[in-house]
């Protein structure tokens, strides 16, 4: 938030500042014009308020060859040592340098300032429109919401896509429909529309229809499988024979083999074979081991080999039978095993067809009492399940045929069925999404037109109302002159550029910086920046134009000052630095108002005396200085004390509300303001703090009181001030130096009571019941 | 107040954002609800394709609301 006019700027080792200087803005004028000649110091004092209130180096900020650290603080100063103060409502705020970077403290609420210089002139007025932009950018440039922007045609155009893909699958699904309903059409479904009959169709049961299909296929897959099953079993079976048929061959070469009975033969020469294993495993034995008798354990096992020997024929019809044996035994389990397969799938058959309606039957019909053991069947083999088996499959094998040939059929139906349904189910689906897109892109279009409408009429606004106060502004400084009519407008074709056109001479859409003269241009600089602060800045704030007026003449010089005076009201204050002694004419010839202004003038500069304001505080040092000095300097003294007094009490008597004899000419003397104050003395209580914080002090008593000083100095002002100091007399020979140093001692004494010690100001400051300096340490109670 | 202060005071894209959020609302081109996040996104280049696409549809979408209300 924007703190109010300025009161006070102050600067020490800043550029020309090479003592602290304090420039003293009376905060009850709105206009303030801070006059002196070339290089006394104005452009520094304004660097000072640049930098407080803006953080820029002020008129160095940007200069080639130049760096801030080394030389924004005065020749032979450090960074360190560089200071600015700017007070504003009773608030202070200090810049300071470190290293290049400038910093404010607080860095809050500092007071909304804009400075127009006379390098910025040139560039606001010659600049490219690029430049131009540039220095509106910070206003209108709104490129991210043109980004963003930018992304809905393209949103548009997606939503387009989407609609004409969508259009697509509509019109594909309603071919499939009108193919469909050509060529599965009933008669009476004639008069109906691909769309109608469809949706007919659609609401048709196909649950019905999907639930019969797949019965059938069950159906046909438990056939199937029960079929494989039947085959395995019969495979199984034969196979049982053939080992069963190999087997009895075998027994029947054993009957074939001689006299020894067959099965006894068996029966020894397995025993052999085994004893004569014994014995090769019981190496060394010297007996039998059936009947105990000594004998030779390697001779009896000679023996048995031998007699194996003679028994070969045996023995391997013996290793042949029990193979066929091992054979019929595991083919008989495999065919078991196989029956059980048959009949659990022959019962899962059995039960599917008991389950079948009627109308898939056809003429088949299902005799179940016939199958009893197989419905009833609980994992038993049993020879009455097993033919019941046998005889369904054979029962069964007409049926298939025909259920095949249904389930075909049915299959076709719903595969249509579901065809048309999803082809229906697409196009009023995809429909409804395409009317659903064509309601969002339509709301799209609006919103881009909306976008559009207010960033065009954002900017438009800005850059017409900025033009309109140019051209307004202008137009009061160059009344009845044919040139003006300023307009800006953003450049269609190229981004970031804004083009300026002027009128001249009744011709429209020139460019003003070809046409203009120079102090044309720096007027129309003037009201363009004027213009953009007032629109930009608004309210509360304090711009400063530091000597930019260089060619113009005295009748636009008192146009310039009627626009800075009457056409910147919505500003807090105007500050105007000039070199030109013109603009100061103006207000001491009274041409201009000078109860408006507060008038600052800075005398000659030295390294030295640093920058030197008009205001009391140097001239006051001076008299303590000539006081001081050895051999008193008469005239200095006299002369010095007498622009004290006026100084002073012409700014005392005007806010303690003296009153005064008036003249047509509104200058008064020293007497006319000290016969002014001596009433007002007798009731005023002057009050300093010698520091922030600290007490103050009650100073007017005395001794001398203010009352006391501003007496004698009326009773003695005619002959020392009139007499000594002004005019050569030949009176003043009979005025003492005694007499002139008391003189100037009481109104040294005077100006320190009305003098603030801390920052040198007058208390100007209104307060109703009391007036203050901008530091407030001095405070004047009007009794 | 330096240069960045001033900026970010004014802010034109924010300030334009602002009023074309009010506008949209106020032509029914945009549902209050989403104005937080339409002045998230637009003043700062953000808002994309699908980002204006979902603002349509729900600007849409609490229009049928409305109708089918009224």
């Amino acid at each position: 938030m924007a703190q109010g006019r300025i009161e006070a700027v102050s600067a020490t080792k800043l550029r020309g500042a090479s003592r602290t200087t304090t420039l003293n803005f009376d905060p009850s004028k709105r206009f303030v014009l801070v006059f002196g000649e070339n290089g006394t110091g104005k452009s520094t004092m304004i660097d000072a308020i640049d930098m407080v209130c803006n953080q820029t180096a002020g008129t160095l900020q940007d200069r080639s060859s130049v760096t801030v650290s080394k030389h924004l603080p005065t020749i032979g100063a450090k960074a360190g040592d560089l200071s600015a103060q700017v007070t504003s409502s009773g608030q202070t705020w200090t810049a300071t340098l470190k290293g290049s970077k400038i910093t404010t403290a607080p860095d809050v609420d500092t007071p909304n300032v804009a400075i127009l210089r006379r390098h910025k002139v040139l560039k606001l007025v010659e600049a490219t429109p690029s430049e131009r932009f540039n220095e509106l950018k910070r206003f209108i440039d709104v490129a991210g919401v043109q980004k963003s922007e930018d992304a809905l045609p393209k949103a548009i155009k997606a939503c387009t896509q989407r609609i004409d893909a969508k259009t697509r699958d509509v019109d594909q699904a309603d071919e499939r429909l009108k193919q469909a309903f050509t060529e599965h059409h009933t008669p009476e479904e004639a008069q109906l529309s691909p769309r109608q009959w469809a949706k007919r169709r659609s609401d048709a049961d196909v649950k019905t229809l999907s639930a019969s299909v797949a019965t059938l296929k069950n159906l046909i897959d438990t056939h199937g499988a029960a079929s494989t099953l039947l085959e395995a079993k019969n495979t199984s079976k034969t196979h049982l024979d053939d080992m069963r048929n190999a087997r009895k061959a075998v027994l029947e070469k054993i009957k074939a083999a001689g006299d020894v009975d067959t099965e006894t033969g068996i029966v020894l020469v397995d025993l052999l074979a085994k004893a004569g294993d014994y014995l090769g495993k019981a190496e060394g034995t010297e007996e039998c081991p059936v009947c105990l008798q000594p004998v030779s354990g390697a001779d009896l096992a000679s023996e048995i080999q031998e007699r194996l020997g003679k028994m070969t024929e045996l023995t391997s019809l013996a290793k042949a039978l029990s193979k066929a044996d091992e054979d019929v035994k595991a083919a008989t389990n495999h065919t078991q095993q196989s029956y059980m397969g048959l009949i659990g799938k022959v019962f899962s058959l059995a039960k599917l067809l008991d389950a079948l309606d009627v109308e898939h039957r056809g003429a088949w019909t299902f005799n179940k009492p016939q199958f009893t053991h197989v419905f009833e069947w609980a994992d038993e083999l049993t020879k009455e399940v097993i033919a019941e088996s046998d005889a369904l499959m054979d029962a069964v094998a007409a049926l298939m045929e025909h259920i095949k040939n249904r389930h075909e059929t049915l299959s076709k139906q719903a595969t249509l069925l579901n065809g048309i349904k999803q082809s229906y189910a697409t196009c009023v689906a995809m429909e409804k999404e395409v009317k659903r897109e064509f309601a969002v892109r339509g709301v799209l279009e609006k919103m881009l037109e909306v976008v559009r409408r207010e960033r065009l009429a954002f900017i438009n606004r800005i850059l017409d109302g900025i033009a309109d106060e140019c051209d307004g502004l202008y137009s009061k400084i160059h009344p009845g002159e044919k040139l003006g009519s300023v307009r800006f407008a953003m450049d269609q074709e190229k981004k970031g550029s804004l083009n300026q056109s002027g009128q001249f001479e009744g011709h429209k859409d020139i460019a003003p910086q070809a046409y203009f003269s120079d102090s044309h241009l720096d007027t129309l600089a003037f009201c363009f920046f004027l213009a953009v602060t007032k629109q930009t800045m608004g309210a509360n704030a304090v711009i400063v134009i530091d000597d930019v007026f260089t060619s113009v003449d005295m009748g636009h010089i008192k146009r310039i000052l009627n626009v800075l005076l009457e056409g910147t009201e919505d500003l807090d204050q105007v500050i105007l630095a000039t070199h030109q002694r013109r603009w100061l004419d103006l207000f001491m010839t009274q041409q201009a108002p000078m109860n408006e202004a507060c008038i600052i003038q800075l005398r000659e500069w030295s390294l030295t005396t640093g920058i030197c304001g008009d205001d009391v505080k140097p001239h006051l040092e001076d008299l303590q200085a000539s006081l001081a000095a050895p051999k008193l300097n008469r005239r200095d003294v006299s002369s010095l004390s007498g622009f004290l007094i006026e100084s002073v009490l012409g700014e005392m008597t005007k806010h303690l509300n003296c009153s005064i004899k008036r003249n047509p000419r509104d200058k008064y003397t020293a007497y006319d303001l000290l016969s002014s104050m001596t009433k007002a003395v007798k009731t005023i209580k002057v009050h300093a703090a010698p520091a922030k914080g600290a007490d103050p002090v009650l100073v007017s008593d005395g001794p001398p009181s203010l009352q006391e000083l501003v007496t004698g100095l009326r009773t003695t002002l005619d002959d020392v001030r009139n007499t000594v100091g002004d005019h050569f007399n030949w009176d003043a020979a009979d005025i003492s130096d005694e007499t002139v140093r008391t003189f100037g001692s009481n109104v040294e004494t005077m100006c320190r009571m009305l003098l603030c010690g801390g920052c040198g100001g007058m208390a100007m400051r209104d307060k109703k019941t009391f007036l203050t300096c901008s530091c407030t340490l001095l405070r004047i109670e009007r009794g | 107040m330096t240069d960045e202060h001033r900026d970010t005071t004014l802010a034109p894209n924010d300030a334009l954002a602002v009023k074309i959020a009010s506008t949209l609302i106020k032509e029914r081109l945009l549902d209050g609800t989403h104005s937080k996040s339409f002045l998230s996104k637009v003043p700062d280049g953000k808002a994309s394709e699908t980002d204006w696409h979902t603002w349509a549809e729900k600007v849409l979408a609490s229009k049928e609301v409305d109708d089918g209300a009224g």
